[in-house]
């Protein structure tokens, strides 16, 4: 039996997981490769045009596996944490594609992870009963931490927030990583946070944020804030995002208080890379011109 | 929120504090709250924080807000419309209506701060009044919106119910609430009216603030009745109240006849906000017959956007047309009513050829 995983949104949390998972059962899987033009043009192609790029993508992804596989894996993510839901558009995901890829319908398989049980091996591993399949105990910590870093001492370093899905798809972001790295500038994300700053920063707002993805930018912040020589703040996110107009805007204050140069970036399939050089060069020109300054 | 301040302004008086209501949301209230709120915040936010800044110059002192937790962005409201106001320079107390982070008790430890009534019989009076209100204006609206499209009189029932408003506005008394409602009921009825034509019947979804804020959907209802259109609203104020606050402490269960009911299309059911109700009631006028849908959404709004995604499926299931309208600060009024006179334009054309009649000559745009 062949399992295909779209590697899109919380595949870069999951992934890794989800694949050892599968294999484990006796299962094959397949991943779809990273996001090209055609991915994101069959997304575009069959959804709404309010939906944000990254359930795009999502959606092109799958219509990519579509012929390939037996099974697509569809996470439907409602929450991964207690007191914290992702976003609207992850609990609906399977209706989304149902509605947007109906010729895909039959070989959905659901992934449902909360909203009162939360936890992850036991919901893949009902969704391996329902194949008939004998699950297996996963010994791999579910949230994967993609990157770990090393920061070399005289090179400066930028803080970069965002859902996981905008900062490590390089189509979606137009390569931002590889030209941070072009201009010899460090980057830390909220992946590389190690785990004991787990709730540090949310701890410090007056009310708990509800959605995991703000939760964790809002801990990585307060990381890069107090314990790295963070001197800028890049925000990545989806144009008319939901979650990150409201934690975006907390952000901004937060960054405006520690008094540190902040850039935003807003992407939508229309995103342009010329327009994406010429912000991040004067930004970086900014950033370095205050450092030295100071 | 539409004519919601009429019962607030109720409930806040009886508690022995001076509400102040804000002017109705212009172009000003607007453009004051798109200067504050994030850009991609969605539009309900955007206009609050125009009615908060009007509130604090007429002299407001504190901002009574409710919360909640999520996944729509309403619950997060309070929080950045303090931070954004403080950033601002005003100087203002804002009461949130939700558990405090720290200890429950907190809650009404800053309740008793704001409000001087605040004995147990005290409260029961003002929240009885109020939902009086609240019912006496409801039943009104619903009738009106029948009334309103076979009128003969072109605005008789708008002027009646401007008086009406204003009336439950005057007075504190349970007994002349009743009173006014029941005479204003008997005097809507006894309007003459069309009866040479059926008119058509729209169902009116979408997300809760769109619906009921008559000034940021160009006043919807008022211009669809004049089309001669009976508007069938799936919000109001009193149901609201009934399910969401009511319901989901003594059956938190209820929504399960919505779930039911969206469940061919919407296997996940509950996604926040209103997205739900919007794809549940439109299955509902499918199967009723009703003639179109319109669905309301502010821009960026997730439940509705999910809610739109959905919503082909249904329209090509049960055959009903649906105009999904997105309103932000940019909306304007000329845009709107073109569409919507499209909209009627073939929703008449198909009745028409459904029904097999005779060509109807009497509809005429307001």
């Amino acid at each position: 039996m062949k399992i295909g995983i779209p590697q899109a949104l919380l595949y870069y949390w999951y992934g890794k997981y989800w694949e050892n998972f599968w294999q484990t059962c006796g299962c094959e899987t397949s991943t779809s490769p990273t996001t090209e033009h055609k991915i994101i043009a069959k997304g575009i192609a069959v959804a709404l045009d309010e939906l944000c790029l990254p359930v795009k993508i999502f959606l092109g992804h799958v219509a990519w596996l579509g012929s390939q596989v037996d099974w697509i894996m569809i996470p439907q993510l409602i929450k991964v944490e207690a007191g914290a839901y992702i976003c609207p558009k992850f609990m609906a995901l399977p209706d989304l594609v149902r509605h947007t890829l109906p010729e895909l319908t039959e070989k959905l398989l659901v992934v449902k992870v909360g909203p009162t049980k939360i936890d992850m091996h036991i919901s893949l591993a009902k969704a391996a009963v329902k194949l008939g399949l004998n699950p297996k105990k996963n010994h791999l910590a579910a949230r994967e931490v993609k990157a770990a870093f090393s920061v070399s001492k005289n090179q400066i370093k930028i803080g970069l927030l965002g859902h996981p899905y905008c900062l490590y798809d390089p189509y979606f972001n137009l390569d931002l990583l590889k030209h941070l790295e072009n201009n010899e500038i460090n980057y830390l994300t909220p992946e590389m946070m190690p785990s004991e700053n787990y709730g540090n920063g949310t701890r410090q707002l007056n009310k708990d944020l509800f959605w995991t993805l703000g939760r964790a930018q809002f801990d990585a912040l307060e990381w890069m804030l107090n314990e790295q020589e963070v001197i800028g703040f890049i925000h990545v996110t989806p144009f008319a995002c939901g979650p990150e107009a409201i934690v975006g805007d907390l952000l901004k204050r937060r960054i405006r208080m520690a008094g540190k140069p902040y850039l935003e970036l807003n992407y939508e399939e229309h995103s342009g890379e010329a327009g994406l050089i010429t912000r991040l060069e004067a930004f970086i020109d900014l950033v370095k011109y205050k450092n030295r300054a100071c | 929120m539409g004519n919601s301040y009429i019962a607030v302004r109720a409930l806040l008086s009886e508690l022995g504090v001076e509400p102040i209501v804000p002017p109705m949301v212009s172009q000003r209230t607007i453009a004051l709250g798109t200067k504050l709120a994030p850009e991609f915040s969605c539009f309900p936010l955007k206009v609050n924080m125009g009615n908060f800044q009007e509130a604090i110059s007429m002299g407001a002192e504190a901002i009574l807000m409710a919360g909640g937790v999520g996944p729509c962005r309403f619950g997060y409201y309070g929080e950045l419309q303090r931070e954004a106001l403080k950033e601002a320079g005003y100087e203002i107390d804002f009461l949130m209506l939700e558990a405090p982070k720290t200890h429950p008790r907190e809650l009404w430890d800053r309740i008793k701060k704001i409000f001087p009534r605040h004995q147990p019989k005290d409260i029961i009076r003002a929240i009885s009044l109020a939902w009086l209100k609240a019912k006496a204006l409801d039943t009104f609206d619903k009738r009106a919106n029948e009334i309103r499209a076979v009128e003969k009189v072109p605005g008789a029932t708008d002027r009646l119910q401007q008086k009406y408003y204003q009336m439950i506005d005057q007075t504190d008394l349970a007994g002349e609430i009743k009173k006014y409602q029941q005479n204003a009921l008997k005097e809507l009825n006894a309007f003459p009216i069309k009866t040479d034509f059926e008119p058509l019947r729209i169902m009116m979804v979408g997300e809760i603030y769109m619906v009921l804020e008559n000034q940021v959907n160009f006043q919807l209802e008022r211009t669809l009745g004049r089309m001669g259109v009976v508007v069938t609203r799936t919000a109001y104020l009193t149901d609201w109240i009934y399910y969401e606050l009511l319901m989901s402490i003594f059956k938190p269960d209820w929504r399960r006849g919505l779930i039911n009911i969206a469940k061919p299309y919407l296997k996940s059911g509950f996604v926040g906000g209103h997205g739900l109700e919007t794809v549940a009631h439109t299955v509902e006028a499918g199967i009723n017959r009703y003639h179109g849908v319109i669905q309301l959404a502010p821009f960026t709004c997730m439940p509705e956007i999910i809610a739109m995604q959905v919503l082909p499926a249904v329209v090509k299931d049960l055959e009903i047309p649906v105009l999904s309208i997105i309103i932000d600060e940019h909306s304007g009024e000329a845009g709107i009513l073109t569409r919507l006179e499209a909209f009627i334009d073939l929703l008449n054309y198909r009745h028409q050829k459904q029904v097999g009649g005779e060509k109807n000559e009497t509809i005429s745009w307001g």
